[in-house]
């Protein structure tokens, strides 16, 4: 009995061990690149809600963003963007934004050299909505602020071109061959009339040579009435055979707590250039836009610092997060990611596709609960990243000895071949707080690709310890992991724990869910094995075992087969 | 004060010494530049011409490494770089040799794996007004040349108590919201003395009460708060119109100071007029 018993509870074990929808053993590998230089090392900056371009005519340039104020010693009125000459090895601060940089995302051209910042600029009561077109490799060279939309911010509401993002590539074939196109996803909520459709994409068709405002013009791509606005989150992805699709929340409820949202996905064949934009998909209500689900619920606040409540998960505040992404290779491919709850422990990241340029979509292919900012991407290969950061209310992260915290911020990048199994790869593993103002970690994160390559860029608590990095972190500033310290620009005095953005790119194994499944299956194989050298297992217990094993080995040989398949695929 | 002075008598040693740093420059250019408000001065040595230690910006015959012996101006918050190897961006390429110190007035260009800095103007390190110990950093300079800039643009300068702070009523069914919502506040301001304009014996004060990343700089207000106050008037109609009187901000994070400092301020004010 004692032996069954036994048994039993490592039956128990070994059934558990069975199911292994997620893989988390991997040989992949990728390193993790705190971005603050070395010269910065004082800072104690909450580098928050970052964003990251890449140029594909030459991938070794790069430009990152977040909250990071002037370094001292830098003109004011002006706030920097992160820039890197070799491949995210070394980054430096670059002064080149005219004004204070909330808001802000960056994106280079396709293949102009040429890189567009949108952001908004606070100045005092106003806050303005800002475009910008720089050169900036070499040295940044012909900043020309495109566009400069004042707003006021003093009564009433607050008159705001909200959470400009942008996306952007060079026309390669066809009219228009060379001009940059420029999407600026934007929630306009100053938008006087209509029925409340505040999200909207601002874009232009020639941005890299023209004259300011270099064609800029917003088109409101929500064609049903609203309960007032959209919500923040407009995204854009653009394939270079010139279709554009766009994302975003349309709110059908938001007079109470939790708000009532549609994910709606439209379409433009012709580069947002049609002759009635944006309307290339209809709904079942032959409106422009196919709700892809219906009925999302979602909090909304302001301030999660030391206040707890159903739109606050840790220190961040919870809103309105989308991802879409287009493959490469087919624009009828298209990926959206998005969250949806009623509080923090159940808000939920969803990720789904469609084969049919948006007409209709897969159900979830991916949830992760509770999780926030979703980045999506998809490679040359076809090969789907996702990123995003997963909240533990009692993690196992590292932490400072005067913080008696518990809450964790997990950081992965799955990938996926066939958009049904996923290999995971956690990039950090990091404590919650502290937290300086909202957002703590970023109303949003980024992950692009350029050929095969995925980049990415997240923001995390800088508390030193090698172990909260399972992938490996190089960190430029002064550091020592040995003591778990951060150290000032002259290795002498420590310096304050606080949030800084963090780079990473990979090429994605196209098989590795694969390879990670064949590894999960031996190492229970070998598990079981041991157990059968147990004297004290009965015998019926080590006929079921071996049962067990052959069984074990199917799967294994059904998964050797399929990698086979995939590699011969993508050779 | 001291280090206008010193600067001042640098540009006129320079402009009498037809210092080899501003070959091809007009006298009046020179003095110009080298008063102009650099940021960053300091001793120090070339040690490589033509050289970058940033990956990011190549190496030419405008760039160097300089070693900075002692630093004799910066920014209160900038951090001491004293005996590090710093990238500098020549005023003029190739009048500099390897070896030579010079005192070199810069500002700040980039923070990367080291500092780069871009020359104003430099000057022989064996001047012996710059080396003394009688130039300040100017950690509290630049502070006060800060707050002087915002005593210059106010509409007035008070000392007083907070009385009231209210909400402002807002309609919770308006539309749209935003998560950059300032989430404005009306504090009273019994005023105990005027430093500049005449604000009356009590002042609206509008304020941010948000701690959204476009708002937590802004000074926050409490009843019982002592301190004084650097305002800028709203003019706008629709803020009057709702307040029923004059209004007035305090946004930047220098607009509000502790009551301690009443004397520096006043200094300041009367300074500016």
């Amino acid at each position: 009995m004692k032996f069954l018993s036994c048994f039993r509870s490592r039956s128990a074990v070994m059934f558990a061990l069975f199911t292994f929808a997620t893989s988390t053993t991997t040989a992949q590998k990728v390193t993790v690149i705190n971005m603050i230089p070395r010269s910065s090392s004082n800072e104690t900056n909450q580098d928050s809600e970052p964003n990251l371009a890449v140029n594909p005519a030459n991938p070794s340039q790069m430009a990152g963003s977040a909250f990071t104020p002037n370094p001292p010693g830098v003109p004011a009125g002006t706030s920097p963007i992160y820039l890197s000459g070799d491949g995210g090895t070394t980054w430096t601060l670059s002064s080149i934004i005219p004004g204070s940089n909330h808001d802000i995302t960056l994106r280079f051209g396709g293949l102009s050299n040429t890189l567009y910042v949108s952001w908004i600029d606070g100045q005092f009561i106003y806050l303005d909505t800002e475009i910008l077109r720089v050169t900036p490799f070499p040295t940044p060279q012909n900043l020309t602020v495109l566009q400069d939309l004042k707003k006021e911010c003093i009564f009433g509401f607050c008159d705001v071109i909200d959470q400009p993002y942008v996306e952007a590539t060079t026309v390669t074939a066809g009219s228009g061959s060379g001009s940059d196109r420029v999407y600026i996803g934007e929630n306009d909520i100053g938008k006087a009339g209509g029925n409340g459709d505040t999200a909207s994409l601002n874009q232009s068709l020639d941005a890299a040579t023209a004259a300011p405002p270099a064609g800029f013009n917003s088109l409101y791509v929500d064609a049903r009435p609203t309960c007032g606005q959209d919500a923040p989150s407009v995204r854009a992805a653009v394939h270079s055979s010139g279709v554009v699709y766009a994302a975003f929340m349309h709110e059908s409820q938001c007079s109470s707590l939790p708000i009532t949202s549609d994910l709606v996905v439209v379409r433009d064949d012709n580069w947002g250039a049609s002759t009635v934009p944006y309307s290339d998909l209809k709904g079942t209500d032959t409106n422009p836009g196919v709700a892809i689900v219906t009925g999302i619920s979602s909090q909304f606040t302001r301030d999660c610092i030391g206040s707890t409540g159903p739109a606050c998960m840790g220190t961040e505040r919870l809103g309105s997060p989308i991802s879409i992404a287009v493959d490469p290779n087919n624009a009828g491919n298209v990926w959206v990611a998005w969250a949806d709850g009623t509080d923090a422990p159940n808000y939920t990241l969803h990720v789904r596709f469609s084969n049919d340029k948006g007409l209709t979509w897969h159900g979830d292919v991916r949830t992760v609960t509770p999780a926030t900012n979703p980045a999506l991407a998809v490679n040359s290969k076809g090969v789907v990243g996702f990123l995003y950061q997963k909240f533990v209310a009692h993690g196992d992260c590292l932490r400072p000895k005067n913080d008696n915290g518990t809450s964790c911020w997990e950081t992965h990048l799955e990938t996926s071949s066939v958009g049904s199994t996923w290999s995971d790869l956690k990039l950090a593993n990091t404590p919650d707080e502290p937290a300086q103002f909202n957002p703590s970690l970023g109303d949003y994160i980024h992950l692009m690709s350029v050929d095969k390559t995925l980049y990415g860029i997240f923001s995390a608590n800088n508390f030193p310890a090698m172990s909260n990095f399972p992938q490996r972190v190089i960190y430029q500033r002064n550091v020592d992991f040995m003591t778990n310290r951060l150290l000032d620009v002259n290795s002498a005095a420590e310096v304050s724990i606080s949030v800084d953005p963090f780079f990473f790119s990979i090429v994605p194994d196209p098989c590795q869910s694969m390879v990670d499944n064949i590894q999960a299956l031996q190492d229970q194989m070998d598990e079981l094995d041991n157990l059968l050298g147990d004297p004290g297992i009965s015998q019926a217990a080590q006929q079921r075992i071996r049962a067990t094993i052959r069984g074990l080995a199917k799967l294994m040989a059904n998964e050797k087969a399929q990698l086979q398949q995939c590699e011969l695929q993508h050779q | 004060m001291i280090r206008d002075c010193v600067l001042a008598a640098l540009a006129t040693c320079m402009f009498l010494c037809n210092d080899a740093s501003s070959i091809g420059q007009t006298s009046e250019h020179r003095e110009a530049r080298v008063t102009r408000n650099a940021t960053y001065i300091f001793l120090g040595r070339i040690e490589k011409e033509r050289a970058s230690n940033l990956a990011i910006v190549p190496a030419t015959d405008a760039t160097a490494l300089v070693k900075i012996q002692k630093v004799l101006s910066r920014p209160g918050n900038m951090p001491d770089f004293s005996n590090q190897m710093i990238t500098l961006k020549l005023i003029t390429p190739g009048t500099l040799k390897n070896g030579e110190s010079m005192i070199f007035f810069t500002n700040v260009w980039l923070y990367g794996e080291n500092l780069a800095l871009e020359e104003v103007a430099h000057t022989s390190a064996e001047d012996k007004t710059a080396n003394t110990a009688s130039i300040e950093k100017t950690g509290s300079e630049a502070e006060n040349v800060a707050i002087e800039n915002r005593v210059r643009l106010a509409a007035a300068v008070i000392v007083g108590r907070v009385v009231t702070v209210r909400a402002l009523q807002k309609d919770s069914n308006l539309r749209p919201m935003t998560e950059h919502d300032p989430e404005w506040q009306l504090a009273e301001i019994a005023v105990e003395s005027t430093l500049k304009g005449t604000p009356g014996a009590k002042v609206s004060l509008l304020f941010p009460n948000s701690r959204d990343v476009a708002w937590f700089q802004s000074p926050k207000f409490r009843v019982g708060q002592e301190g004084v106050w650097i305002l800028q008037e709203q003019k706008s109609k629709e803020v009057t119109s709702a307040i029923g009187k004059p209004v007035y901000t305090a946004l930047d994070a220098l607009d509000f100071r502790p009551k301690s400092e009443m004397q520096r301020i006043k200094k300041l004010v009367l300074k500016r007029d």
